[in-house]
């Protein structure tokens, strides 16, 4: 007890070495329980399903698939019970007379709720999707749409036109699968009159389906897949033609780690997951050599503790166990605080991650007992080396005096060297990680995309000209466009083969009011205009081979006249080059996907509520989101901005572990040296010659650290500027910044510690001894 | 006999000469003696006491403490010896700063397991005794130069020792700080405690019923 007692009081008395290594520890410990409790979830998705060493996804690199290709296989091969498909869409659900709803759904086969284990609150999982009219609510949606009441035999309606009964409640899909959160289930086969296209679930050439299959107990169907990818080569035209060529079946547990994304899935790259595992090691690592430096440094002054409880009759196992034992009370409060910082940065995590922590929810026994263990156990490690180091004194010490010169050198300059390489690669990544978001947000895209609206046209083909005719009546809006395909979707894929060589063409279909709202110029060719007539882009004919434009050209059977060439855009993400492009002219009478519109510079909040109040009368009601272009352009660029962030919090976490780790170093290494300055100054050295001196040592690891960030650094985001069509440079000024505000924040650190010994009586240093 | 040097050499290889420290020295010292260690500076007369002390080991020669042979015991078994029958004071006090006066008393009687109630009767006496029952919660750091050689006194004879061993204990005082602890060692003393001090004042040295030279690591 006295011995706690004498511990308590060392570190209320040395407040701040408790407070940078307790709050040091905990921040470290915070983001390794953040990211640990986030590798744990990732790897436990789709654990909770009772089929889940059963069921495989079929995935191919280059496509999804067809209707008719499950129930062919289910037919051909023992190995496979059932099949379930899934299909991902939105529309409008209709409660109540009068009340739309947005929603989003998953069109399966009636057997989802029995291959898969997602739990319903209301409903027989066997006959939820028995008839083509029923649908399952997600809780959620129930809630929003039935408050209390119970929504089981309620009628609801379905885009206006399709009546369906509920006949079950689900519960919200969990965080830990890999299908997305979706408000409703229904029975595919109501694709088929949702589409109005006969062929949904039956045209081999549909292939935009996810197709999940339950292998029988006790079969194998991942040994077939050869088997079913030489049938596919033989019979099914994508494989025929050579458009797909691989085919797997993904087991459930490893679809969320799967480079296909299917419709209404989610996935991680299992890259990611690997990067974060290591860097929870090297935090720890990291965070219990500063622990140990710290402590070591401060050993000078207990040292004489020590060797006085010696003297006295303290065997070194007994000093060896409170030194252990504080250790560990020092880690637990540590802990404390770190799990009191997870829970107040668990939201900000969860956006950075796009993830849900539920924190509260690992709070289990089994959990508590695990953490308290390793916590127990790194208390014990992280105490080990200084209370081995510190034990080790001798009581003769204490009595000449010696023991502050014999704890020499045990600080490794090794590690000090490596957390600022660390720290300066870090914040290199990050700073050309803004870099380039900035420069890909100010890109010049090739057209306008200021004060320019869109939203989803809804008002069906007949209405277009008296929509436009509505819209434009409001002061506020210059012009209005509609379009099927725009700069913000890349439009349709159109592929043929021109001269024995495939191409790929992206296709969208614009009114006449698209080109000057966009101020995309047009050079026009010497065919007269026709309404027929296409555009082509500036890549299309160098990709086609074309010097200048031909006067026609036959993409598939019909010969259509080029009446212009419009210069490139963008009009995909800057991952990728501007491909080659159609532009066809879009008639009045012709299917609308999007609405532009081009809105004067002031007054935009009421022009916009114009718009939305006549919009919304133009269409009945039905809900919809009006945005702005360039938001919507700058949305592309989400992931960079949290790549970004991430980097960059993780660059803070650095620098906070590397300016504690030169503290520990710099105390120690300064009461070292505390006789050495008293003398000095005595005969006269002023305190800048001594701030000088002190940090010569601390420069010369931090420039070391340097040479070794830089080309890592280089290295690591030279390649990850690989995946953009365009890029920033990596300019050297921003290594040197990062390597000066590195030093900067070293030599501050030093100098807070010299400074005191600089500015010391050297009466006292010299008395001490 | 409470304990005999004979032909005790310490040195240190210094620049592959052999620097004597200690030469030649035979002492013998029986229970309730009192003895003054002088000689000039440099001269060996901490070493030698650290050498009684058991802190720190010799080359050469033969120590017999209460029957053990010193010489021939591995260093944990002479490090029970010491915490056992010898009690330590140094010329700068050593307390524990963290510790209150009452709590420095305590600890080597912890590290001793002896049960609590017989504890605080003990360091009730010692601090009723050395008249410091008023200072009892004070840190070291509160106390006079004076003050803390006194519990510096009172902790090295809470575990009874046999032996007292103090190396310019009043090194750090003044002239009536220093005389006080000289009454206090005579008067312990005249209670039968063994005492061996080192000293450069031919005043303190007066105090003890024998007087040591050493010269150059050699006893004249
Ligand atoms: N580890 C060592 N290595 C080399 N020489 C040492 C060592 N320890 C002590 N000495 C030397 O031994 C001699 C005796 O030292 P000691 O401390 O015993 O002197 P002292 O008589 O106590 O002197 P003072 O009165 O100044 O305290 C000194 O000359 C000292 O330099
Ligand atoms: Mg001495």
């Amino acid at each position: 007890m006295i011995s706690l007692k004498a511990y308590l009081r060392h570190l209320i008395k040395n407040k701040l070495y408790t407070l940078v290594t307790v709050v040091g520890f905990a921040i470290s410990l915070t983001f390794v329980l953040l990211l640990s409790v986030y590798i744990k979830n990732e790897l436990s998705v789709d654990d909770f399903h009772k089929n889940k060493d059963r069921i495989y996804r079929i995935e191919s690199a280059d496509t999804d698939f067809s209707g008719p290709i499950a129930v062919n296989l289910r037919d051909t091969y023992a190995e496979i019970q059932d099949f379930v498909r899934t299909y991902e869409y939105q529309g409008i659900i209709t409660p109540k007379a009068n009340q739309n709803f947005n929603m989003g759904y998953l069109a399966v086969d009636n057997s989802f709720f029995e291959v898969f284990s997602y739990p319903l609150i209301k409903g027989d999982p066997s006959k939820v999707l028995a008839t083509k009219d029923q649908i399952v609510l997600s809780k959620s949606l129930a809630l929003r749409l039935f408050g209390t009441e119970d929504p089981v035999g309620k009628e609801v309606t379905i885009d206006t036109r399709l009546k369906f009964t509920v006949s079950g409640v689900m519960e919200d899909f969990p965080e830990n699968t890999h299908l997305k959160q979706q408000d409703a289930i229904i029975n595919i086969q109501n694709m088929v009159d949702i589409f109005e296209y006969e062929g949904f679930l039956t045209d081999i050439g549909f292939c935009s389906m996810s197709i999940y299959f339950l292998e029988k107990p006790n079969a194998d169907l991942r040994a077939k897949t050869s088997e079913v990818l030489k049938s596919f080569k033989k019979d099914f035209w994508l494989y025929q033609e050579g458009y797909a060529n691989t085919l797997y079946f993904t087991p459930l547990k490893e679809i969320y780690f799967s480079d296909k994304v299917g419709p209404g899935t989610k996935s991680n790259s299992r890259t990611l997951v690997v990067v974060l595992s290591v860097i929870v090691l090297l935090i720890l690592f990291l965070a219990i050599g500063n622990y140990v430096n710290l402590t070591i440094a401060q050993s000078t002054f207990r040292g004489r503790e020590v060797a006085i409880k010696k003297l006295l009759g303290g065997s070194k196992k007994q000093l060896f166990l409170q030194f252990i034992k504080e250790s560990i009370i020092l880690c637990l409060i540590a802990v404390s605080l770190s799990l009191l910082f997870a829970k107040l940065v668990e939201p900000v995590f969860n956006s950075l991650l796009e993830t849900k922590l539920h924190l509260n929810a690992q709070l289990t026994l089994g959990n508590l007992v695990l953490f308290s263990g390793v916590f127990i156990g790194i208390g014990f490690l992280s105490g080990l080396v200084p209370a081995l180091r510190i034990t080790s004194f001798k009581p003769i010490e204490v009595v000449k005096g010696t023991f502050r010169k014999k704890v020499k050198g045990v600080y490794g300059k090794a590690f000090i060297t490596f957390q600022y390489t660390v720290t300066i690669a870090l914040l290199a990544c990050s700073w050309i990680i803004v870099k380039q978001t900035y420069f890909l947000t100010e890109k010049d895209l090739g057209f306008k995309k200021e004060n320019i609206v869109w939203a989803p046209y809804l008002a069906g083909t007949q209405k277009k000209t008296a929509v436009k005719a509505e819209l434009m009546k409001i002061p506020g809006v210059e012009q209005v466009s509609l379009v099927w395909g725009s700069p913000l979707d890349g439009g349709s894929n159109q592929s043929f083969v021109y001269k024995e060589k495939p191409q790929s063409f992206q296709e969208i279909r614009v009114d006449s009011a698209f080109f000057s709202m966009f101020d995309i110029k047009i050079s026009p060719t010497d065919v007269a205009y026709s309404k027929e007539g296409v555009y082509f882009n500036q890549t299309a004919l160098n990709s086609l081979g074309f010097e200048s434009a031909p006067a026609s050209f036959k993409m598939y059977e019909r010969d259509e006249p080029i009446i212009g060439v419009v210069n490139d855009f963008n009009f995909k993400e800057l991952r990728q080059n501007i491909g080659p492009l159609v532009i066809r002219q879009q008639n009045d009478s012709a299917y609308a996907s999007k609405m532009f519109l081009k809105i004067k510079g002031n007054n935009q909040l009421a022009t916009l509520n114009q718009v939305k109040t006549t919009y919304t009368r133009l269409i009945d009601n039905l809900p919809f989101d009006i945005r702005f272009v360039d938001d919507t352009i700058d949305q592309w660029y989400v992931k960079e901005v949290k790549t970004g962030k991430i980097i960059g919090y993780f660059t803070l976490l650095s620098f906070i572990i590397s300016f504690i780790g030169i503290l520990a170093m710099s105390t120690f290494y300064i009461q070292q040296r505390y006789k050495e300055i008293g003398i000095r100054k005595v005969n006269g050295a002023s305190i800048t010659q001594i701030l000088a001196l002190l940090s010569k040592d601390f420069i010369k690891w931090v420039a070391l650290a340097f040479t070794i960030a830089v080309p890592i650094s280089w290295y690591a985001m030279g390649k990850w500027l690989e995946g953009f069509a365009y890029r920033t440079t990596i300019s050297w000024w921003i290594f040197v910044l990062a390597g000066l505000t590195a030093l900067t924040i070293a030599l501050l650190t030093v100098s807070w510690q010299s400074f005191r010994a600089a500015v010391a009586n050297p009466v006292n240093a010299l008395r001490e001894e | 006999m409470l304990l005999e040097l004979n032909n005790i050499f310490k040195w240190v290889q210094q620049g592959g000469q052999r620097v004597f420290l200690l030469k030649d020295i035979n002492l013998k010292v029986a229970e309730g003696e009192f003895i003054s260690v002088m000689g000039p500076s440099g001269s060996g007369k901490s070493t030698l006491l650290n050498v009684i002390g058991m802190l720190d080991g010799f080359n050469e020669g033969e120590y017999h403490f209460m029957d053990e042979s010193v010489h021939t015991l591995r260093e944990k078994h002479r490090a029970e010896l010491y915490k056992q029958y010898i009690g330590f004071v140094f010329q700068a006090y050593h307390l524990i700063d963290e510790l209150t006066v009452y709590e420095n008393l305590e600890m080597p009687l912890l590290y001793k397991k002896i049960k609590g109630s017989e504890r605080k009767a003990m360091v009730a006496d010692m601090l009723d005794r050395f008249n410091i029952v008023g200072k009892k919660d004070l840190f070291p750091t509160q106390l006079s130069g004076g003050q803390q050689q006194l519990v510096g006194v009172a902790r090295a004879l809470i575990s009874k020792p046999k032996l007292i061993l103090a190396d310019e204990p009043t090194g750090n005082l003044n002239s009536k700080q220093g005389q006080d602890i000289m009454e206090l060692f005579k008067q312990l003393n005249n209670e039968g405690v063994t005492i061996i001090q080192v000293t450069h004042s031919e005043k303190n040295a007066e105090y003890g019923s024998r007087i040591i030279q050493l010269l150059d690591g050699r006893k004249v």
